[in-house]
């Protein structure tokens, strides 16, 4: 075990290099020059020798193999360049959003934990009778509803209309983590209901569940015991897999609420053009969904004794 | 046996008939949209600003006066067709490149398969965020943007199917018998491979509609005054107290594009794998 | 005369309306060994499942009645087929490993069983499961209790199904292929491992296969079918010796051109 934990963090590596790379010739080969989009985010206007010396200062009249060096020793330090706009450094800057985005994405993982997998589990079970057909066509809503539609028809419903929930804003205090909870919930419950379906599903068609009611074992037992331990496998897997299209997600669910996340903190530097701010989000989202995989295929493997025992004994 | 199996098939084979007609409905608007559109989509008209629906407006129109029926049906064109682009060069793009990796392996295959790991490392929408903000402001982009993060899952699928087909029989066969390997990749390859790539793409036409309209909604698609589903509800957004209309009918035709699509995909899916054909059969 | 252990009365069986078994009688007592020989897809598994009452969503008994002991379970539901699956019949599968739960050990899914029909405790169900093992020739029970089901080799996890469906001493063993997956040596220990629990327990076992040496070897009577129905049935030494059907001949001719061949 100890040392498929070690290969998989260097397997991590090339990754990680990778992505920044990746980042990094997004922002510096597809912009025009960074200094002219500083000035006209700034606002400010400067002469031309002026520009030529700040190229110099940050190093942007250098070959890019050697700019992508030099900013990548400065990322590794923790230095992610200052903000075209505020001038501030963007990492710390990051890292004050970050609690507001993780605050958000965990509980909508928990809120949709709590819908899916029981729904998962009594569709599997009751496959093909009404329960079953109203959950998938439940779903089956859920899964072509775009997230910002949502989240409009919820505040439209739940504030405008009911004023039961403030409209936008991350100071309202727990009612105000509600509807972009929902939001999220229900895009992901939607997918996620369907996968623990068909992970119980597969699960069921399996001998040893024939063999359980062979020896005279309760369904629920069955279900209980020893379906739903094995399919947890899966299970935990594929939610794990789903954070990515949510990490992507909150962008625009935090921009329409006004949650203060990096996530509108990336939509906001987007209208400004300021690279810097994007450049750290992009790098950090991908960061944070790598470790996260990392550890679900971990846990996989602590779980599943077929694989823990066969480690230990290799 | 083969009696049930065909009336299954058979079942699968209306409903692929029904959604195939529905989608056909769906592009079909999309192709003739000026020509079904009751007034100018673009026409500005004050006077006329923030009609609630009735019947000279059917679905009212938005702050400048335009009807939104007309943009609607307008919009479909530019959502569903840079949505379809999406998917035909993502699964070009992809499926070659699996092609070749699954195909010749080596120092190519694990050099490209490298590289697919470091894009399907961005979150979803993440990358193509970012993307689209670098790129200057337009549909076009936005589906480059998405394409980037998208390819790498096709490559994925297809050269795991390439792997699975490569040494079969059947394969070794042609070789033997002097096939080119231009040839055996057309006509034993593709063929057997195409199934499951089809299912994949049309599955994701839904899902590329909805991420096409959230890059617009976030200002990185569509520029205005081009009517795009996206970008409409972006525009609507301060009036959802005042003119929810705005809102609602682009948002539901994104709701009723995708389900069609969706519906579709599935059915291409029943139909064309015979793996779940068979597992409803005996479940 | 005691009442048949199993008494089967024209049953015809299908899935999805398509008639898979057709009309088959058959008949058993306590203790005795009937073997139902035929290739794959003649119907001899769904008439083992039928007994169990396992047949799967889609399947039915669509005529005939199944008597054991003399009690009519053709259409028994819940609860009352549960409770007489396991202390009333047990069944080996073919393959015993894939018919465990695959992240439990033994001894815990054997202690569910149990526990499902009697209020044992866990030692006393351990005590007794080490001495059912031990009967069978194996010393170190524990081993076999505190494996996971992948943790056992062909033969073991035999012995694990054996002792999960004798548990409980039924009176009616079904064995289902119970022999195919293993090694040829593994076979021939398994074969006398379950004449071992009739002689031990006096329990009737049900075998089938397709391996007519194996049911030449165990059987009291042997059934054979052929496409769904019944086309042979009686004592084992009658049907080997002189088989009335064609198929049946070609079945038993196979085996005593063998039987030629080591002589």
């Amino acid at each position: 075990m100890k040392r498929y934990i070690l290969k998989r963090v260097l397997q991590l590596v090339p990754i990680l290099f990778g992505i920044t790379l990746l980042s990094f010739i997004l922002m510096n080969v597809g912009t025009a020059d960074v200094i002219d989009v500083m000035e006209s985010s700034t606002g400010s206007a400067l002469t031309e020798e002026e520009k030529q010396e700040m190229r110099e200062e940050l190093g942007l009249d250098r070959p890019l193999p050697e700019q992508y060096g030099r900013w990548l020793l400065r990322a590794l330090q923790g230095d992610m360049g200052e903000s075209f706009v505020s001038g501030r450094p963007v990492f710390p800057e990051f890292v004050s959003k970050l609690p507001a985005t993780i605050s958000l994405t965990v509980s909508s993982v928990l809120v949709t934990i709590l819908i899916s997998v029981p729904l998962g589990i009594l569709s599997a079970v009751r496959q093909n009778h009404f329960t079953d057909y109203l959950i998938r066509f439940l779903s089956f809503i859920g899964n072509s509803l775009p997230n910002f539609f949502v989240s409009l028809l919820l505040i439209y419903f739940f504030s405008l209309k009911l004023g039961l929930f403030p409209v936008m804003g991350s100071s309202g205090g727990w009612k105000s983590i509600v509807l972009p909870t929902l939001t999220l919930a229900i895009a992901m419950a939607s997918k996620y209901t369907r996968q623990v379906r068909a992970a119980v599903l597969e699960e069921l068609k399996k001998d040893y569940v024939t063999g359980a009611r062979a020896r005279g074992v309760r369904e629920r037992k069955i279900l209980f015991g020893s379906v739903l331990k094995t399919s947890m496998l899966t299970i935990i897997t594929l939610l794990a897999l789903s954070v990515g299209s949510l990490l992507g997600g909150t962008a625009i669910v935090e921009s329409i609420f006004m949650w203060d996340g990096v996530g509108k903190m990336a939509v906001d530097a987007i209208a400004m053009r300021d690279y810097p701010v994007i450049q750290a989000y992009v790098i950090w989202m991908a960061v944070i969904y790598v470790v996260i995989n990392l550890a679900t295929d971990l846990i996989y493997h602590y779980l599943d004794p077929r694989i823990r025992l066969g480690q230990e004994e290799a | 046996m083969a009696g049930r199996k065909r009336k299954a098939g058979r079942a699968a084979g209306y409903k692929l008939l029904i959604f195939g007609i529905l989608t056909l409905c769906v592009i079909l608007i999309a192709v003739f949209a000026p020509y079904l559109t009751p007034y100018d989509p673009y026409a500005q008209d004050l006077s006329n600003a923030l009609q609630p629906p009735g019947p000279d407006h059917l679905l009212g129109t938005d702050r400048y006066g335009r009807d939104m029926l007309s943009r609607v049906i307008m919009g479909s064109r530019t959502t569903i067709f840079s949505a379809l682009l999406l998917v035909a060069i993502i699964t070009l793009a992809g499926g070659a490149v699996g092609i070749v990796c699954g195909y010749y392996g080596g120092k190519l295959d694990s050099f490209l398969m490298r590289v697919s790991d470091v894009f399907l490392a961005f979150p979803g929408m993440v990358f193509a965020i970012a993307a689209a903000s670098v790129l200057n402001r337009g549909v076009l982009n936005a589906v480059i943007a998405l394409a980037c993060i998208s390819w790498p899952r096709y490559a994925r699928i297809t050269r795991s199917q390439v792997l699975a087909v490569k040494d079969a029989p059947y394969i070794m066969a042609a070789r033997l018998s002097g096939s080119g390997t231009w040839k055996i990749i057309r006509k034993h390859i593709i063929p057997n491979i195409a199934g499951q790539v089809i299912v994949t793409a049309v599955l994701d036409i839904g899902t590329m509609i909805m991420e096409i309209s959230g890059l617009s909604f976030l200002g990185l698609g569509a520029a205005p005054p081009t009517a795009e589903w996206g970008s409409m509800m972006s525009n609507g957004r301060s009036m959802l107290q005042t003119a929810p209309w705005v809102i609602l009918s682009p948002g539901c035709a994104i709701f009723l594009t995708v389900m069609v699509f969706n519906l579709t995909g599935d059915t291409v899916r029943d139909f064309l794998d015979p793996r779940y054909r068979g597992k409803r059969r005996r479940e | 005369m005691s009442q048949p252990l199993l008494d089967m009365r024209h049953v015809s069986i299908s899935y999805d309306g398509e008639t898979v078994v057709r009309d088959v009688s058959l008949q058993m007592n306590p203790g005795e060994i009937l073997g139902i020989v035929g290739e794959s897809g003649s119907g001899k598994s769904t008439l083992l499942r039928s007994v169990m009452g396992l047949l799967g969503s889609g399947g039915s008994v669509t005529g005939g009645e199944i008597f054991y002991k003399g009690q009519n379970i053709t259409h028994r539901k819940g609860e009352e087929a549960r409770k007489l699956r396991g202390p009333g019949m047990g069944m080996i599968f073919q393959n015993t490993g894939a018919a465990l739960c695959p992240v439990r050990t033994v001894g815990d899914q054997l202690c569910e069983c149990v526990r499902e029909h009697t209020d044992m405790g866990r030692e006393e169900i351990r005590g007794q499961a080490k001495e059912l093992l031990g009967k069978l020739g194996l010393s170190d029970g524990d081993r076999i209790l505190d494996s996971y089901p992948f943790e056992l080799s062909g033969g073991m996890s035999q012995r694990a199904g054996i002792l999960m469906a004798m548990i409980l001493k039924p009176d009616l063993l079904l064995a289902d292929e119970p022999t195919s997956a293993l090694d040829v040596t593994v076979q021939k220990q398994a074969v006398r491992e379950m004449m071992r629990m009739r002689d031990l327990y006096g329990t009737g076992i049900v075998v089938v296969t397709h391996n007519i040496g194996v049911v030449e070897y165990m059987a009291d009577k042997i059934a054979v079918m052929y496409q769904g129905k019944l086309v042979e049935y009686g004592d084992a030494g009658t049907v080997i010796r002189s088989p009335q059907d064609p198929y049946t001949r070609k079945l038993t001719d196979a085996v005593l051109r063998v039987r030629r061949r080591q002589a």
